[in-house]
């Protein structure tokens, strides 16, 4: 039986190809995380990728022009505080100094491809050069996420040869592109493009949730002895990002992010400024429909209601949703077992709800609250992943 | 993540039952034409009996959920009238009656039955119990036989050339169903797919040493709608992956062991044991088996 979770609803948002853009926010938040060291006085200029926060493990590097004003504490990430300096922008978008782009990426030197990624912090998990497998990622973690369909339709090309770069640096013996079945212009996009590149294997999955979060992925695509040779796991929003830095070695100062929900008009993807504040971006860029709205982070399935919309974007800001919130009463458990049947990682909601079942595993994807009959809120007794 | 929710899947208590009763279809309208069609002497009041019992059930499950549902202002219609299964319960349990059933005592024990069902919380299988009941009660107040059954060849048993009540349309029907239910995730299958197949080997087996017909042991009596309608039932059956499996089969042995004695009685007689048990059943099979892997 098929036990695979199509969110319907989320097959009827569709979104224009043009580039939306919001570069102009009058400020930009950039976070003071424990252990950095401003590398720039206040009421000092700043330039456009110019390193302003050093640390032990990653440096940040401002994503715009401007003036240093203040230390704000008033700063939220994830609905934590956070102190932040504040850059009041120029809109000027001036660089230090202008590089020139690399003509091939893949005549690059591996170690030079790390260093670059290690040096602006591109990845969470850092590239494995001894692993044989790369998996592309062109699923959306969230049904209502519309990136990576983004950034297929539009930079293809780029994404294909940064990929072939990567296998030619790094010697990947196989390499996957995940796509699912639901959207033609993607399918459509990849196979016109993909028959230059013979090493890299297209795989059109069915369109099934949550096969969009990597452990899911990874457990569908590949075989044991895959797992057991190690595997590396790039996003298409990963490869365009180095595909940026290996061609003209600069930070990446932007992010893109869905911006969608049922009170807004229509659904976008919007490329913002890292350290952009979400009520700038609601104020600026959204036709609000409905007033009576939460604003959600990363999905309406599995996402974070933000408490405070000076919440900031960061690297793992992948949409805002406005949405209303489902307030249907919970009814009785009808026995049906789909909350178990569509778990992907074969766990017993019901069970854990009634105090016995094992929650170690759960991966917070939300399918069983989605898919539940009865409305029951299995959230509740999932535990929180921040916690 | 934390614990509000924003979207909610269009699956419900009115979306499975519908799709269960729109699967009777099959059955419905071969039965129709297999039992008052083909068979001399109708009257307008012959052919419409069978499906007037099935209508009975409906009226009596849709009055069921009308007075024992909490009404809010935001429900839809749909939900307040499929609030529980009862509605499908109606309609199966008037597809499996015979022509030879009292209207009267169909309805009035229907309806006595499920106002207990949703009175006292009990995980037990309603459509089993209701049968069982609604039986003893026909057979101990009526001399009537309660199923008739002409089959003039094999082939007659799978395409359901047999008389009696609506249900008894055989093999091709039951596919159908059967693909209909697959094919919309309806979880529970499983177990109506394990009841059938245990039931027709230990049959099989049986056939060789008897003088009876394969076809007749397994086709008679509705076992396979039996096991395909009321087997299932969501809140009295088991619902882990595994425990489905176990529950199907213990249904089909004992059915298959009730058999000689009631072979009316059988399949609902094993339901009704297996329901009680569902739990337990659920519990010792994820156990065990996960033992036995690791």
């Amino acid at each position: 039986m098929n036990n695979n979770l199509e969110v319907v609803q989320a097959n009827n948002i569709k979104i224009d190809n043009k580039i939306n853009t919001f570069y102009n926010p009058d400020n930009i938040y950039i976070p003071l995380y424990k252990g950095m060291k401003l590398n720039k006085d206040k009421d000092l200029n700043v330039l456009k990728n110019e390193l302003l926060l050093k640390g032990s493990d990653f440096n940040i590097y401002s994503p715009i022009s401007g003036v240093i004003k203040k230390i704000d504490d008033d700063i939220y990430i994830n609905n934590k505080p956070i102190k932040a300096i504040v850059i009041e922008n120029d809109f000027k978008e001036e660089v230090k100094k202008k590089k020139y782009a690399t003509k091939y990426i893949d005549d690059l030197e591996p170690s030079k491809v790390l260093e670059l990624m290690n040096k602006y912090n591109i990845l969470d998990i850092p590239l494995n050069p001894i692993a044989k497998t790369l998996v592309i990622s062109g699923i959306e973690v969230d049904p209502f996420e519309r990136n990576n369909t983004f950034i297929i339709n539009n930079y293809s090309a780029k994404i294909l040869e940064t990929i072939d770069a990567l296998i030619n640096i790094f010697h990947f013996e196989k390499t996957y592109f995940c796509i699912t079945n639901n959207n033609s212009e993607v399918v459509y996009n990849l196979t016109s493009n993909i028959g230059t590149y013979p090493n890299i294997k297209l795989k059109v999955l069915d369109n099934s949730y949550p096969l969009g979060l990597e452990s899911v992925l990874v457990s569908k695509l590949l075989t044991k002895k895959e797992l057991k040779w190690k595997y590396n796991y790039l996003t298409c929003e990963d490869l365009l990002n180095i595909y940026r830095i290996l061609k003209k070695d600069n930070p990446i100062s932007e992010k893109l992010i869905t911006v969608g929900g049922n009170c807004i008009d229509e659904s976008k993807v919007i490329a913002v400024k890292y350290g952009t504040k979400i009520s700038d971006i609601i104020k600026n860029n959204i036709e609000i429909t409905n007033d009576k709205y939460l604003v959600v982070e990363n999905g309406l399935i599995a996402g974070k209601v933000l408490s405070e919309l000076n919440n900031i974007v960061t690297r793992n800001t992948r949409s805002i949703f406005l949405n209303t919130k489902d307030t249907r009463k919970e009814k009785k458990c009808i026995n049906c077992g789909l909350c178990m049947f569509k778990c992907p990682v074969g766990l017993n909601p019901k069970l854990i709800k009634d105090g016995k079942g094992d929650k170690s595993k759960c991966i917070h994807c939300g399918a069983c609250t989605y898919v539940c009959p009865s409305l029951i809120n299995f959230k509740k007794y999932l535990g929180d992943k921040d916690e | 993540m934390n614990n509000t929710v924003f979207i909610r899947s269009k699956i419900s208590i009115f979306t499975i039952s519908l799709v269960r009763l729109l699967s009777l279809l099959p059955f419905i309208l071969v039965g129709i034409y297999l039992n008052t069609f083909k068979i001399n002497n109708i009257n307008l009041f012959a052919f419409l009996k069978p499906l007037t019992y099935a209508f009975v059930g409906l009226i009596i499950g849709v009055l069921v959920n009308l007075i024992f549902t909490k009404k809010n202002k935001k429900d839809k219609l749909s939900d307040i009238l499929f609030s529980s299964f009862h509605i499908e319960y109606g309609v199966i349990l008037g597809c499996l009656m015979s022509p030879s059933v009292s209207l009267i005592t169909f309805s009035i024990t229907l309806l006595i039955l499920f106002i207990i069902s949703k009175l006292i919380d009990i995980k037990i299988n309603v459509m089993a119990l209701s049968f069982i009941i609604i039986y003893l009660i026909t057979k101990y107040t009526t001399s009537f036989n309660l199923v008739e059954r002409i089959a003039t060849s094999d082939k007659d048993y799978l395409i359901g050339n047999i008389t009696g009540s609506l249900l008894s349309t055989g093999f091709i029907s039951y596919l159908i169903a059967l693909f209909i239910l697959r094919v919309n995730s309806s979880s529970k299958t499983d177990i109506s797919i394990y009841a059938s197949i245990t039931f027709a080997i230990l049959t099989l087996i049986a056939s060789f040493f008897t003088n009876e017909s394969f076809y007749e042991l397994v086709f008679i009596n509705s076992y396979l709608f039996i096991f395909l309608y009321v087997a299932s039932d969501s809140i009295s059956s088991s619902y882990t992956l595994k425990g489905v499996k176990v529950y199907g089969i213990l249904i089909g042995i004992i059915t298959f062991s009730l058999m000689l004695i009631t072979p009316i009685l059988a399949p609902f007689i094993a339901i009704l044991i297996t329901s009680l048990f569902s739990t337990v059943i659920d519990k010792l099979s994820n156990k065990f088996l996960k033992k036995k892997l690791t």
